[in-house]
């Protein structure tokens, strides 16, 4: 056996070495808040103070550092002192840090005084010690979109990172105040092209908007290797009434972009004006030409329920917003209506349609979403496409009936 | 990994077995100058060559095991064949030389969870960089040729164990795999660093990627044989050759470890 002795020898240190070489966990470096919630008091205190039971449970995405419980704007809505609870990643240790900017140790249903919609200072350290995030937290009467607004991006737009220090930041649009816009800025911006902010699929085009002055270009992108490496070749520019869910930007794409936002207002149309030339080369999700078809923007207007018989959110995406039973009014324009020739605006003037009657104290109370969405290619959320498709949209009105 | 090992090991104690037995049949043990005259090779020079033919299993790994990677859920070896020929050259009855050239052929496949695991693609004039947490799997295949130049050491009247280094021509070498989610539906990139957006990763849509094309076509390290004569002009050999240069350039920051390919062999050699 004496024999056997130094390859059995070799082949159990190798074996040893190998099963042993998986150390300790390493500590979490993630340092998160992933929800937020606030008690206020029994139902009835609920709901005199927030439009829905779920406002006072936030879910945190990991691109928002300012969290916002949004309560109804009367007297009786005012909170002062409330038990505040928060859920973070794993092993994280939150602070509450006061105005002298001292951190005091957070216990999860402590009292915080949120009065005046003062914002509130939170750091979270990660479970090892080298990252840390600042939040703020504050309960503000909700800021309200007021009916028949103008949307004429002529300013109200200005550079974004999704992170603090990024050097590659990119437009968006804010509306009487309201983060009323969103689009897939944030997701292109993974495609590690490092796009100047003019090179995004959806950008400002200055001085050449009805008038002279700014309008919104929508551009169908190619997304580069990285992008095919996802299968996701192309990024249509797009805008819409909503956010983006940048976790989902690569996973479940269709439901990054989550469309449509609570609005107290029934819309009755949707006009503008649009110029649109269509991308050369029309091409399907690997990548090969599509012969014989052309591509067309998109432009609708979708009125839904957003809240269900429980008391859940419903919050429609790419994937269902044409087709989800919870639509109670779309305005959409015709393909075959497209003026390609992209040399002049063309207005359009899309009404409304309801295939049910809406309670005008419902609409009121915030239980309806409003998604107004811009696409320069029609089937890009399939990530089907031409690129080159420009669609340029200028003085958007929402008309309202009330 | 640990599992393999061992049926490797009960292979290697079989074969060593089998042909003892074979071997012991035929011999009558005797005194022992008579032993290593026995098993010495007869030609006049005490040189000549000896042809090899193996299985090859191992894998190209960051040695150590960084603590990102939690576990390794699965290891496969893909092909796995070396051929090859050596000449020695005994210097005296104990100490000799060896020069090989090997052809070889060997991968393997491997998925391992990983946690906060640095990483970072570049492709064409895209870049991302990150920490992602989840399940990777790479897949490795390398075709080329080994030359060793090990020194040879005469344990026993049967017994060899040679030393030296080895240097390694990749003919043809592919890297590629894809990160998604594991077991627990885990998976994320933090992009930038672990404060940066989290971007899930999942299997019904998992992040490629391939990096054979910076993989380099030469390696070098340290080969490890043990050599066993079975019968006259039959031996059975074991060992490993232990890179000690990564298959990637150092300037590669894709993968933040250095990967060294660490692979054994164990096979039968014809004296001629």
């Amino acid at each position: 056996m004496k024999q056997h002795f130094l390859p059995c020898l070799l082949l159990f240190l190798t074996s040893v070495s190998i099963s042993s070489c998986i150390g300790n966990e390493p500590a979490n470096a993630e340092c998160d808040i992933e929800q937020a919630w606030i008690h206020v008091g029994d139902a009835e205190r609920v709901k005199a103070v927030f439009y829905h039971a779920y406002d006072t449970l936030l879910t945190v995405s990991s691109t928002q550092t300012n969290i916002v419980f949004s309560t109804r704007s009367d007297q009786d809505a005012i909170i002062s002192t409330v038990p505040l609870f928060l859920e973070t990643t794993a092993g994280a240790k939150v602070f509450h840090v006061d105005n002298n900017g001292h951190e005091v140790s957070f216990k999860n249903g402590s009292a915080i005084d949120f009065s005046n919609s003062q914002p509130v200072n939170f750091r979270v350290r990660s479970e090892d010690g080298h990252f840390q995030r600042n939040y703020t937290i504050a309960v503000v009467p909700k800021r309200e979109m007021p009916a028949d607004p103008e949307f004429n991006f002529d300013n109200n737009f200005s550079l974004t990172t999704v992170k603090d220090g990024d050097i590659y930041p990119y437009y968006k649009w804010t509306e009487y105040g309201i983060d009323w816009w969103a689009s897939g800025n944030a997701g292109y911006r993974l495609t590690g092209l490092k796009a100047q902010p003019m090179d995004y699929p959806t950008c400002p085009e200055l001085n050449t908007g009805l008038g002279g002055k700014h309008c919104l270009k929508l551009t169908t992108r190619d997304t580069g290797s990285l992008g095919a490496m996802v299968g996701m070749r192309i990024a249509a520019g797009n805008l819409f009434s909503g956010t983006f869910d940048t976790q989902e930007a690569l996973g479940n794409t269709l439901a990054a972009t989550r469309m449509g936002l609570p609005y107290a207002h029934k819309p009755s149309r949707l006009t503008g004006y649009y110029k649109y030339v269509p991308g050369v080369k029309m091409q399907d999700r690997t990548g090969a030409e599509i012969k014989n078809e052309k591509d067309y923007p998109d432009i609708y207007c979708v009125v839904y329920r957003n809240t269900d018989e429980q008391g859940n959110p419903i919050q429609l995406d790419g994937s269902n917003i044409l087709s989800s039973p919870e639509i109670v009014g779309i305005g959409r324009i015709k393909s075959s209506d497209i003026d390609v020739s992209g040399t002049q605006w063309v207005h359009f003037d899309l009404p409304v349609a309801y295939n049910a009657t809406i309670e005008r104290a419902d609409v009121e109370n915030y239980l309806y979403n409003t998604a107004i969405v811009f696409s320069s290619s029609i089937r890009g959320a399939e990530f089907i496409g031409a690129p080159g498709s420009t669609l340029w949209i200028d003085n958007v009105k929402l008309e309202c009936e009330y | 990994m640990r599992v393999l090992i061992m049926k490797l090991r009960n292979i290697i104690y079989s074969l060593l077995l089998l042909t003892a037995s074979v071997a012991q049949a035929q011999t009558v043990p005797n005194e022992n100058e008579d032993k290593w005259e026995k098993w010495s090779s007869r030609d006049i020079h005490n040189s000549g060559w000896i042809i090899r033919a193996g299985y090859v299993i191992g894998g190209t790994s960051p040695i150590p095991l960084p603590k990102e990677i939690r576990s390794i859920n699965e290891f496969k070896p893909l092909g796995g064949v070396t051929v090859g020929a050596d000449y020695y050259h005994m210097f005296g009855k104990r100490l000799g030389i060896q020069f090989g050239m090997h052809l070889f052929f060997e991968g393997f496949h491997t998925s391992a969870d990983v946690k906060n695991y640095r990483m970072a693609i570049t492709q064409g004039n895209s870049y991302l960089s990150g920490y992602f947490t989840g399940t990777d799997v790479t897949n490795t295949k390398m075709v080329g040729v080994t030359l060793p130049v090990t020194a040879t050491f005469r344990m026993s009247p049967r017994w060899n164990v040679s030393v030296g280094p080895f240097f390694t021509f990749v003919g043809k070498g592919t890297f590629d795999g894809e990160v998604y989610d594991n077991s627990e539906g885990i998976g994320y990139l933090r992009e930038g660093d672990p404060t940066g957006p989290k971007i899930e990763i999942t299997r019904k849509n998992p992040a490629n990627y391939d990096f054979s094309s910076d993989m380099k076509h030469f390696y070098w390290g340290l080969e490890f044989l043990f050599e066993w004569k079975a019968m006259q002009h039959l031996n059975v050999f074991g060992g490993l050759d232990w890179s000690l240069s990564s298959i990637f350039p150092s300037d590669f920051e894709t993968i933040p470890f250095k990967m060294y390919p660490v692979y054994a062999k164990i096979g039968l050699g014809y004296r001629l």
